[in-house]
């Protein structure tokens, strides 16, 4: 019984029981935690008694380790003690077999439980109260913009107005003569309404409350026009001019885009408030400059506008509930949540310069891939072998990844994207991937070329070239050259996608099963 | 939420101090941290039902908050307290004592388990002294391991 006088110096619960779950010896805590005195324990004749679960669990459990002579360890289980009926405890049971006999230990795993159950649901509060914070300044921007909206709806409705008298008119003065002009009138009523229904499904689009993990691959200047259609209307459009400078190629982000729009909408803003200090007369000047940063590979969004700048600290204006602007115009949350919503994507956003000159503030992405990589990290690691792949899509299209995103996700395999060549082999270098699907003709270099480079350091991993049906040539003459396995021909089907995915895994498992 | 309610009362420069409820993750002890200028803080643990591992740790962030400069009473600890003293390196500070505890006695012939009040004096050796039933006056047999129990009287 030494045993037990050191595991008595532990301050776990631990009985020595024999196969008939009889008590023979326990240490100090054991008696604590069971809340009964020796007198007590000494009574009892069997330990379920004591510690009550549900379907013989202790019996079961102490059978299992006599059998196979080995620790048993349970599940997570609920419990209660007989000497204390109305606590209950989360606890883990451990069985050591010693000689005859059994070690029974008890893992008090309750508080550990209430804690995870408690912040659980705290977190999952804070995340609510979150949504609602950016929720509300997404109305309260809309409705800060209200006036200038109003006035891009009220021009094609005048419009429209305007060319449907002139319908009516023309109508009853000789349909027959008139059909002409009352054809081009009708074509300018259809096209004012097509306008207003634009105008009105961006403000729709930019106040939904979609779920936060909603990313998808996006066009970096599609996000910005959509914020400037929202933020750069009415009198605005005499006063400021204003410029977007768009990249050579298209820059893709993998976002939640109408949480970009919102960081954008609220710079945008801020600029054109900063613009509006200047006075009534002064011309304004924005221009936003996007660029990929080739040194860090990440995308940079410049906003650059010629009003007052900012006043005090720079820092201050990223800290919720700051403004410079005068009491009742403005929360004060904007830029906060602009910060949260960008570090979120591991971006930043910060204001390069600011003075009487203007104010330049520049918002960067991390490329797709990283996101891409971190978005499917979580999931990598819990991937089954053989039976979900990774699969490496090569698009410089937006669309393009979304729907191949959609399709090979929906198949249980894990999507990484990735928007040209170079990108493409950054990620081969840090991630082993089962199969590649490129498009043939990419901004930096040509399928032939980044298949080349994939083979310079992987001779078996299945590619397979995405491109319109003429480049068909291409595929046989790689084929056999560059190990090519396989061709989509765009526009494509989601059946005939997969069904290419699914024969590249067969004939590469049917040539790794005969050793070739 | 917190669930311990803390009652202070200062008189000359002593804190008296009556806890009720539980101490856990959420006990805050502004209350006890904002008294200012007292030498003798007393703690009057009767009405404490459980203290969790997280309350633990809030009570010895209490402990080192108040310093070491001041004296700590601790007053009618029931036995969830004594257990954790007897557990966790920290609870009882080289500044404080423990002036009087509940012990668990149990009277055999009228089959009743009761706790007594004792002072830390009564206890000589960590044995346990001996009482009588305050109901019938029956003599009562001490009802946990002296050794173990005792071990907060260093």
């Amino acid at each position: 019984m030494k045993d037990l006088e050191i595991l008595s110096n532990l301050f776990e619960p631990i009985a020595l029981i024999d196969k008939d779950l009889k008590i023979i010896n326990y240490n100090n805590y054991f008696a604590t935690f069971t809340k009964s005195s020796p007198r007590i324990l000494k009574k009892i004749q069997n330990i379920a008694e004591l510690i009550i679960t549900e379907n013989n669990l202790i019996k079961n459990l102490i059978e299992k380790s006599h059998k196979e002579q080995s620790v048993v360890v349970s599940e997570e289980i609920p419990i209660s003690i007989s000497t204390d009926e109305d606590v209950s405890y989360t606890i883990v049971f451990k069985i050591i077999p010693h000689e005859e006999n059994f070690l029974f230990c008890i893992n008090d795993v309750s508080n550990e439980k209430q804690l995870y159950d408690k912040y659980r649901l705290q977190v999952e509060e804070l995340k609510k109260s979150h949504n609602q914070i950016i929720q509300s300044d997404k109305l309260t921007t809309l409705g800060e913009l209200s006036a200038g909206i109003s006035h891009e709806i009220n021009n094609p409705l005048t419009i429209a107005c305007g060319n449907a008298q002139n319908i009516e008119f023309f109508a009853e003065e000789d349909f027959a003569g008139n059909k002409e002009i009352i054809s081009t009138s009708n074509k300018r009523v259809l096209e004012s309404l097509e306008k207003i229904s634009s105008i009105i499904a961006n403000m729709k689009s930019y106040v939904h409350d979609g779920d936060e993990s909603d990313q998808e691959y996006c066009n970096i200047v599609d996000i910005v026009n959509k914020a400037k259609e929202l933020v750069y209307t009415g009198k605005l459009k005499e006063k400021v001019d204003f410029e977007v400078t768009e990249p050579p190629n298209n820059i893709i982000c993998l976002v939640n885009k109408i949480e970009i729009e919102q960081v954008f909408v609220n710079v945008l803003k801020n600029a054109f408030d900063a613009i509006k200090e200047k006075g009534s007369d002064f011309k304004g000047k924005i221009s936003v400059n996007i660029s990929q940063n080739e040194e860090d590979r990440s995308t940079e969004i410049e906003f650059c506008d010629n009003g007052i700048g900012i006043a005090g600290d720079i820092e201050e204006i990223f800290n919720p509930f700051y403004t410079t602007k005068n009491i009742g115009k403005g929360t004060g949350l904007g830029l906060s949540i602009s910060r949260k919503l960008i570090e979120k994507y591991n971006g930043e956003i910060q204001v390069e310069k600011t003075d009487e000159k203007g104010t330049i503030v520049k918002v960067s992405l991390p490329v797709i891939e990283m996101s891409s990589i971190g978005l499917s990290s979580n999931f990598i690691g819990n991937l089954s072998e053989n039976e979900q792949k990774i699969i490496l899509v090569v698009d410089d299209e937006a669309e393009i990844l979304n729907v191949m995103d959609q399709f090979i996700k929906d198949q249980g395999h894990t999507f990484i994207g990735s928007t040209g060549g170079e990108d493409a082999l950054s990620i081969l270098i840090q991630l082993d991937v089962d199969l590649i699907i490129t498009d043939y003709f990419m901004k930096e270099m040509e399928g032939t070329e980044f298949v080349k480079k994939v083979r310079e350091f992987d001779e078996d991993v299945p590619i397979v070239y995405m491109s319109s049906s003429e480049q068909i040539k291409k595929f046989k003459e790689d084929k056999d050259k560059l190990n090519v396995a396989g061709f989509i021909s765009k526009p494509f089907s989601k059946d005939g996608v997969l069904k290419i995915i699914e024969e590249v895994f067969k004939n590469k498992e049917d040539k790794d099963a005969s050793g070739k | 939420m917190s669930n311990l309610k803390i009652e202070a009362q200062v008189v000359d420069e002593v804190a008296k101090l009556l806890l009720e409820g539980s101490i856990d993750e959420d006990s805050h002890f502004d209350k006890i941290t904002d008294i200012n200028g007292a030498k003798e803080y007393h703690f009057d643990f009767d009405k404490v039902k459980l203290i969790n591992s997280c309350g633990i740790r809030e009570w010895i962030n209490l402990l080192d908050k108040l310093g070491s400069n001041c004296q700590i009473k601790y007053f009618n600890c029931p036995q969830v307290i004594i257990e954790q003293m007897n557990m966790v390196h920290g609870f009882v500070p080289s500044n404080a004592s423990i002036e009087s505890f509940y012990a668990p006695y149990y009277d055999e012939d009228s089959d009743e388990e009761v706790k007594i009040l004792l002072k830390k004096d009564q206890v000589k050796d960590k044995k346990a002294p001996e009482v009588k039933n305050p109901s019938n006056g029956n003599d009562l047999e001490f009802d946990a391991i002296e050794e173990q129990y005792f071990s907060f009287l260093k």
